[in-house]
């Protein structure tokens, strides 16, 4: 449901995807304060435009073990599998990297 | 309430595709907001304003014609980044179509929606963003008042006060004390006395070793104490003494003219003295009633919006924000999700909600960083709590090159944050 919704969220626009005021949107604002644009040359790894299945993996797999993850999953752990699942389909979805 | 908000995106969406984004300004076409602060919080606020919608007309309200951060303003006192690299204009605020109101605000008039300036020209607003961040009380230690703080500089304001500072540590004699006051919570920025205190023994390791750092704290525990005290051990073994508040006793009093700090059971001498007093919200918030009979401004935690004057959102420093830290990350972030709840009650729609995140990096060293990371929700009963099981210090055992890749982080954190709110 979420994933369609989302889908379908995509599909109807593309430049002002990042001011809309969804819960994912509003907890991407968080990420960004960390997460440059893709153009950006930053120790800390762009998100925007990654494929969300990439994003989804990456989270779940730091929410499960720390590995040498520094900071990553001491957020995830506050999230629900859909919250992750919702932010990694939104994140994706904006401008960033050509892939 | 997340179908809810969805819902109302995805209705929003809708309309923006069938034709409508030639006329956003749907319901709040003429709506004004006031946001009062040149920091964080109120640069965050006014720019996610215009993303969210261009036609509300959105009035910065700043102090001065550029805004040095506290964030790394610690770097600058340990003479590794020039003031430059940490002071911004707000010309990119100004293209985005955001008006930029140089003034100081003496209060907000909840009545009658306006912000009243110095020199009594006043803004009208619909809604109004405040954070204004903190005051320093120089009435609560004898001693320490304005013009003792040019000779004992607290430097927790960046600007000059920083630039004071950094001289007198340049220019201290051989084998000097330099002598740090911190208060007892709430202050901003908690971890940022302790690493001003490694930065300062970063300098003095390398150009003048055998100084010493005494730090008499207002309180017995702090933020990430005991990575601090690792960091120190490792790497300025024997420089720094911290004196917790049970071992003084508390600050008594200041002399400017000796460099004195007072206690019960000590008084305390430096070649430099930085002293850290204690603070409240400053004095825009208390001027407007915004902090009733306290010190802090008390908000609606979901919604930001003062509990005391209705339609004027406080945020940042000058707030009591549920469980979230004095930090400018606490406070853009904070700013960005108050221009979401702003603008849909603009709309009067419900207010929207989602996760709140903030990091307080703090550097030993320019190739040591250390954490505290949180995440806050608002919960059942509309507090913004942190989330249990969740955030937390870096850890005290680590591999190679941990360390280093925090101090990276640190940095690209830095220059990612400041880029998105001045670039």
């Amino acid at each position: 449901m979420v994933r369609m919704l989302a889908f379908l969220g995509l599909a109807l626009m593309a430049g002002p995807a990042r001011a809309e005021s969804s819960p994912e949107a509003l907890t991407y604002l968080s990420c960004r304060a960390c997460h440059a644009d893709a153009t950006a040359a930053t120790a800390i790894p762009p998100i925007e435009g990654r494929p969300a299945a990439e994003l989804v993996e990456a989270m779940t797999r730091m929410g499960q073990s720390a590995g040498d993850t520094t900071i990553m999953h001491r957020f995830v752990k506050a999230l629900s599998p859909a919250e992750i699942e919702a932010l990694a389909t939104y994140v994706s979805g904006l401008e960033g990297a050509a892939q | 309430m997340n179908r809810f908000n969805r819902r109302e995106a995805i209705a929003l969406t809708s309309a923006f595709a069938g034709g409508l984004l030639a006329a956003p300004a749907i319901a709040s076409g003429s709506a004004k907001v006031v946001v009062v602060g040149g920091g964080f919080g109120g640069v965050a606020a006014a720019r996610e304003l215009k993303a969210i919608d261009q036609a509300i007309e959105v009035t910065l309200v700043v102090e001065g014609e550029s805004y040095s951060t506290c964030p790394f303003s610690n770097l600058v006192i340990a003479g590794e980044r020039p003031m430059s690299a940490i002071t911004f204009g707000y010309e990119s605020l100004a293209a985005q179509g955001v008006i930029i109101r140089q003034g100081l605000a003496e209060r907000i008039d909840g009545e009658r929606r306006v912000v009243v300036l110095e020199g009594g020209d006043e803004l009208p607003f619909d809604r109004a963003i405040v954070s204004p961040g903190i005051a320093l009380k120089f009435d609560a230690v004898p001693g320490y008042d304005e013009a003792a703080a040019e000779i004992m500089p607290h430097a927790w304001k960046a600007g000059p006060q920083t630039e004071l500072l950094r001289d007198k540590l340049a220019a201290m004699r051989e084998g000097g004390t330099f002598l740090m006051a911190v208060p007892d919570n709430p202050y901003r920025c908690p971890p940022g006395p302790y690493e001003r205190a490694s930065l300062v023994a970063h300098y003095l390791s390398r150009n003048n070793p055998t100084a010493k750092i005494i730090i008499v704290d207002g309180k017995d525990s702090f933020s990430k104490q005991a990575l601090f005290e690792q960091a120190w051990a490792e790497r300025y073994p024997g420089m720094i003494r911290h004196v917790p508040f049970a071992e003084s006793g508390g600050v008594l009093g200041v002399d400017p003219t000796t460099l004195e700090i007072e206690t019960p059971f000590e008084t305390f001498v430096g070649d430099v003295v930085n002293f850290i007093p204690p603070q409240r919200a400053a004095a825009v918030a208390i001027a407007s009633g915004l902090t009733g009979s306290g010190e802090w401004c008390q908000i609606d935690q979901a919604t930001f919006e003062s509990e005391i004057v209705p339609g004027v959102h406080v945020l940042g420093d000058a707030a009591i924000v549920g469980d979230m830290p004095k930090s400018g990350f606490s406070a853009s972030v904070q700013g960005n999700v108050c221009a979401h709840v702003v603008a849909a009650l603009l709309r009067s729609e419900a207010p929207p909600q989602g996760v709140l995140l903030n990091t307080c990096y703090s550097l030993i060293a320019p190739d040591y960083g250390i954490s505290v990371a949180g995440v806050y929700r608002v919960n059942g009963e509309g507090l913004l709590k942190s989330v249990e099981g969740s955030g937390g210090n870096s850890p005290l055992e680590v591999a190679d090159g941990f360390r280093q890749a925090e101090a990276d982080y640190a940095v690209s954190w830095y220059e990612t944050l400041t880029g998105r709110l001045f670039g």
